[in-house]
């Protein structure tokens, strides 16, 4: 089963009221601005709604929506259609503000959102893997980056420093 | 960028996403052939090739003629 329709039930997902508002991420979500590249998982950015009497924010609702769907969990992935997706719930301030900026795409009429460029950089930056300077040097070599907003998220989120010394090492 | 990087960066997002479909694809095949040596977050782990090799050793030092 293709990407779309993996992107296309997990806006049923939102239909249904599993989840709410989200925005895709990752490698994925960088691939909206630069050439592919190959990953193996769907990041999934979102808004949960709060469950519980202590409004606590839990994956549970997603697991028990696969579990009726009869789709497999492996480790932190759901998988939908082919894909192993991966929820990540935007706790941060970086990733709620990375939410609500998320850029409208449209995959051959199914609706979905893409983080912004910046907001990749800025959570890429923050986690600081190996591969996720690779994204940000692909997303700079794009030329898909607005600098005058990556610096205005940078410094928002106190990520100036971390920043300014990748930079000097890219 | 040289240009047919910037060509594909320049595809539309649902193109783009039937690449990423086809890369995947090619490299569960290749795991699945027990090509790569390691597993990959979101890939089944295939483990590694085979028993490791043996390191090399350094050369034996010459016996000491009595």
């Amino acid at each position: 089963m293709p990407l779309k329709e993996t992107i296309q039930l997990i806006n049923q997902m939102k239909a249904d009221g599993v989840i709410s508002e989200y925005a895709i991420g990752g490698a994925v979500g960088a691939t909206f601005y630069t050439e592919p590249a190959t990953t193996f998982d769907l990041d999934i950015f979102l808004l949960l709604p709060m469950t519980g009497s202590a409004g606590l924010l839990t994956l549970a609702p997603i697991y028990e929506y696969a579990s009726k769907k009869k789709w497999q969990t492996d480790a932190e992935h759901v998988v939908i259609g082919d894909w192993p997706v991966q929820f990540l719930p935007a706790g941060a301030p970086l990733e709620k503000e990375a939410l609500e900026s998320a850029i409208p795409a449209d995959v051959e009429g199914v609706k979905t959102r893409v983080i912004s460029p910046e907001h990749l950089v800025a959570l890429a930056l923050q986690t600081g893997r190996p591969k996720d300077k690779l994204r940000i040097a692909q997303l700079l070599e794009a030329g898909a980056v607005d600098e005058v907003r990556l610096n205005t998220v940078l410094e928002h989120h106190r990520l100036s420093a971390k920043w300014d010394n990748l930079r000097r090492n890219l | 960028m040289d240009a047919r990087r910037k060509r594909m960066a320049d595809l539309p997002f649902a193109e783009k996403l039937r690449i990423l479909d086809k890369l995947r694809e090619a490299s569960r095949e290749i795991a699945s052939a027990g090509l790569r040596k390691t597993g990959v977050s979101g890939e089944p782990g295939i483990g590694s090739l085979g028993p490791k090799k043996p390191e090399p050793q350094p050369p034996a030092k010459p016996s000491k003629k009595s």
